[in-house]
């Protein structure tokens, strides 16, 4: 089964078409409401008789997850404005309720609680900070409230949440890590030394991709924990082994570009091959500063930041929809760049609820109706590439309440990325470790 | 305790950890080092070169000059009445508007415009505060209705001297512990709540112990701000009583009006000193130095409500060792200077030199939140209630924060920073040298009293600097 949706890339003059018809026949009172003069609730009465479907969005607006939380609001507001021109889910308006969260786990929680019982909302989505949506999730099961989270953590998959949580937009580290092995060694080389901070997200790095190197027939020559508190990383250059052939890179924090400035002091021209996770660099200028050492080097991307020549028309639409540039930062703000190998997947996410919704007839937060359409989700199994999956087709799998998709390898060049390789949805599988399907609705 | 376990669970499922790097990861590539070294240098040599001018000079340069120019006093209730009306509408917007604190203009009005933006421009066009206080006019309402009808003309108590200024001292500790320590105080109907309970609390202190009485030393806002306008070069005098309606506007060398002020109590010492501690310790407590004193991993910092207890207490402590800094470097001052017997009325004299110190501290390290809050604000204005308006035609857009990534416009925003930190200083030690010669006659004995003070200021000219330059959580 698919979600259902065949949108193609001719669907935007359809779209265009659709809004220009809601204008024409709106009468007086419509034509304020479509400029916005209305109160909210009023819009609803002109555009639609039906109730909004009300959608909780947790949202990382302060604390350390601000700049993501800041991305994740922009693609928000763009797909539910897609969506409500084009009718809404099954006809019914999306109202989208955000609250911060303060990339808090204890607030995360309070915030989901509020989600159900004050706001009284139909689904939560958008977490994207790990430690946020573990601290956020057993509230989400308390309230049966059903949490489509957009966090590419392995949290989901773990089988450690619980029925209503969800992760249908985004692929998780496990399988974005495993899926890189097959490329790296066949390209870049099989004696890897991998650098990484010394804690749970280094250490996630470490065991998937070294257990994905293994089966590529490849060898670790190094495994170089770093102290998060680091802030100058001469001295762990030096202990990359000479017979080196590729080296790893996942570095965050403030000092990634000290990090990268070092590394190219160290090795100069005479380097191995570089290989590193875009989230050391989301949100960040290629440009910027200290970073020249990256020309040449290899990066894995969710999704493309900057439109190359294999860039579909999914991708355009949905740049132009977010009002991302080729370049992939802010139309209005062309420095600004984008978390462009996430936020996809609040996008994704919305449009899985909408066929969702759209599957199970769910009509109201009953207990009834949000029991069939967790079902409805965990009866999905794949997403087609599209307008409403732009990053690519997926598979879902029901049972850990994942989607597996497929990952891209970009190569450093004048200061931008271009992709040299789009793994198969089949590299990154793995073991699953449990079944939602079986835990009491 | 039920949230703890939550937050231990985290371990297992760490990634991603996406700690991002921030306009901290452009300034660690600057040379910061050199800053650091150059501002104290710069505070330094300021103070040599106060020692060795002469003093009637120092005292030319400190004089008010007159402006002559008249300006129509504007009517304090009116305006007052104005501001509470706004004051009441951004509370409905904290209740019924939209709840993202960042589309929201209470949040944005409270802790951007208000808390940064009126604390800077009381600093240079003089006490606004005084005139924009939403407090006044609903008071003066109640006061003429308790006249009316219950026949109280005035304030039931006077204010006990003995109170000084510490409700002032309680009131703004519990500001700092919610901006700094509360789980969620931008969350715009929790923020309501809090805004509408200290109004309560004002309005019934004020019905008890008299306008005046209340906001010169018990209401801590009004004796924040009331200090920081003495930073202003713009001095707006009280009416002449034969020209009654017309107030005066004198030119003052920054700062010195403080001078003018008689010496604090030690409430009030204590006082100007939180202030200081509350906003360096806002810039402390995300530093990896400080985290890693807690063991706590930077790079997945998780979140404020794992460290309420650890940021009470070093709140708390911050406040304590300025005091206990301030105490010991005045003290040693009158002692070199054989001054002993003064000591409680110097500690009460200097404390004022700390002011521009702590505006120089509130300038650097709000300006980024300014230049970002400050768009969002515009824009929550444009929906001020939620209610999918477009007063000012702004739907749909975005603040532009670029420059926030930007080598070339950190680096200014960095030098600006540190420009404020190093000017703060630098007019704290010509105030300190101010307040010295008037209070002591002895030129020798006034040098050595204000080393250790001068001492000081240089040290944390630096820390103001490392606070700016080190790597920081978010």
């Amino acid at each position: 089964m698919t979600d259902g949706t065949k949108d193609t890339p001719r669907m935007r003059p359809a779209r265009l078409t659709r809004r220009g018809l809601v204008k024409g026949v709106a009468a007086t009172a419509g034509a304020a409401a479509v400029a916005g003069l209305l109160p909210g609730t009023m819009r609803y009465v002109q555009s639609q008789s039906a109730e909004p479907i009300k959608i909780g969005f947790q949202v990382h607006r302060t604390g350390i997850g601000a700049v993501y939380g800041r991305w994740y609001e922009r693609v928000t507001n763009a797909a539910v404005r897609l969506i409500n021109q084009g009718g809404g889910i099954a006809g019914r308006q999306i109202q989208i309720i955000a609250e911060d969260d303060g990339t808090d786990p204890k607030r995360g929680a309070e915030v989901v609680a509020k989600f159900a019982t004050q706001h009284k909302v139909d689904f939560v989505f958008g977490t994207l900070f790990s430690h946020v949506v573990v601290g956020s999730a057993p509230a989400a099961g308390e309230h049966k409230m059903p949490y489509f989270v957009v966090s590419e953590g392995y949290h989901v998959a773990s089988g450690k949440m619980n029925r209503y949580v969800f992760q249908p937009g985004i692929t998780d580290v496990r399988a974005q890590v495993g899926s890189m092995a097959p490329w790296v060694t066949k390209n870049l080389g099989k004696k890897v030394t991998m650098i990484f901070p010394d804690y749970a997200f280094g250490h996630d790095h470490r065991d998937y991709f070294s257990a994905a190197l293994a089966k590529q027939g490849g060898t670790i020559s190094a495994l170089i924990p770093i102290p998060a508190t680091e802030t100058s990383f001469t001295k762990y250059f030096a202990r990359v082994p000479a017979d080196t052939e590729v080296l790893y890179h996942v570095m965050v924090g403030p000092g990634v570009l000290t990090f990268v400035k070092e590394m190219g002091e160290h090795f100069g021209s005479r380097r191995p091959q570089v290989f590193g996770f875009i989230d050391s660099l989301e949100g960040v200028d290629l440009a910027s500063p200290g970073l020249e050492f990256l020309e040449g080097s290899y990066f894995w991307e969710a999704m493309p930041r900057y439109a190359g020549k294999d860039q579909t028309a999914y991708d355009r639409f949905y740049r132009q929809a977010v009002g991302v540039n080729d370049s992939g930062a802010a139309a209005n703000d062309p420095k600004d760049v984008s978390t462009y190998s996430h936020m996809f997947g609040c996008w994704e996410t919305l449009y899985v609820i909408k066929a969702a919704v759209e599957k199970s007839g769910y009509k109201s937060p009953t207990a009834r109706d949000k029991a069939a359409l967790v079902e409805a989700v965990e009866a999905m199994t794949d997403f087609q590439e599209s307008n409403r999956h732009p990053q690519g087709s997926k598979k879902f799998n029901g049972k850990l309440h994942q989607a597996y998709g497929h990952q891209f390898i970009s190569k450093v060049g004048g200061k931008r990325l271009d992709v040299v390789h789009r793994t198969a949805i089949e590299d990154g599988l793995y073991e699953p470790a449990g079944d939602y399907t079986k835990m009491s609705l | 305790m039920r949230w703890l376990i939550p937050a231990l669970a985290v371990g297992a499922f760490a990634s991603p950890a996406l700690a991002h790097t921030s306009e901290r990861g452009i300034v660690m590539l600057l040379p910061t080092g050199y800053y650091m070294a150059g501002g104290a240098l710069a505070v330094a040599a300021s103070f040599l070169v106060l020692m060795f001018l002469p003093q009637s000079l120092v005292r030319t340069w400190a004089a008010r000059r007159d402006m002559a120019v008249d300006r129509v006093a504007t009517p304090t209730t009116a305006a007052s009445a104005v501001a509470c009306g706004f004051l009441v509408f951004l509370l409905l917007a904290g209740w019924i508007g939209n709840t993202d604190p960042l589309r929201n203009p209470l949040p944005l009005t409270v802790w951007t415009l208000w808390w940064i933006g009126l604390t800077l421009a009381q600093a240079v066009l003089g006490d606004v505060w005084a005139v924009l206080n939403p407090w006044r006019a609903p008071y003066r309402m109640l006061r003429w209705l308790l006249a009316r009808f219950a026949g109280m003309t005035d304030p039931p108590w006077a204010y006990p001297a003995s109170a000084g200024y510490w409700p002032a001292v309680a009131g703004f500790l519990g500001f700092a512990w919610f901006e700094l320590v509360d789980l969620a105080p931008d969350n715009p109907s929790r923020l309501a709540l809090v805004t509408a309970a200290y109004t309560g609390v004002t309005l019934i202190a004020m019905a008890l112990f008299g306008e005046r009485a209340w906001l010169e030393r018990g209401e801590c806002f009004s004796v924040f701000f009331g200090l920081v306008a003495r930073l202003s070069p713009l001095a707006w005098t009280a009416p002449d009583p034969t020209h009654p309606g017309r107030w005066r506007l004198r030119l003052d060398f920054p700062g010195a009006a403080l001078i003018r002020f008689e010496p604090l109590p030690a409430s009030g010492v204590l006082f100007v000193l939180l202030t200081l501690a509350t906003v360096s310790f806002d810039g402390l407590n995300k530093t990896f130095w400080w985290l890693g004193l807690g063991g706590i991993n930077p790079l997945e910092f998780p979140g404020r409500s794992a460290v309420m207890t650890r940021n009470s207490v070093g709140l708390l402590m911050a406040w304590a060792t300025l005091a206990a800094l301030y105490g010991l470097t005045v003290a040693l001052g009158a002692r070199l200077a054989r001054r002993g017997p003064a000591l409680a009325n110097d500690l009460g004299a200097f404390a004022l030199s700390i002011l521009p110190i702590s505006l120089g501290y509130h300038a650097a390290h709000y300006l980024t939140v300014l230049l970002v809050n400050g768009q969002y604000a515009v824009l929550a204005f444009n929906d001020p209630l939620g209610q999918g308006w477009n007063l000012f035609g702004l739907a749909g857009q975005y603040p532009k924060v670029s420059f926030l990534s930007d080598f070339h416009t950190v680096a200014v925003i960095w030098a600006a920073q540190a420009a404020c930190i190093v000017l703060g200083h630098i007019v704290a030690v010509l105030i300190a040298h101010l307040i010295t010669i008037d209070r002591c006659r002895d030129a020798r004995a006034a040098v050595v009293s204000q080393l250790p003070l001068a001492a000081v200021m240089v040290a944390y000219t630096w820390f103001g600097l490392w606070l700016l330059a080190t790597p920081i959580a978010g």
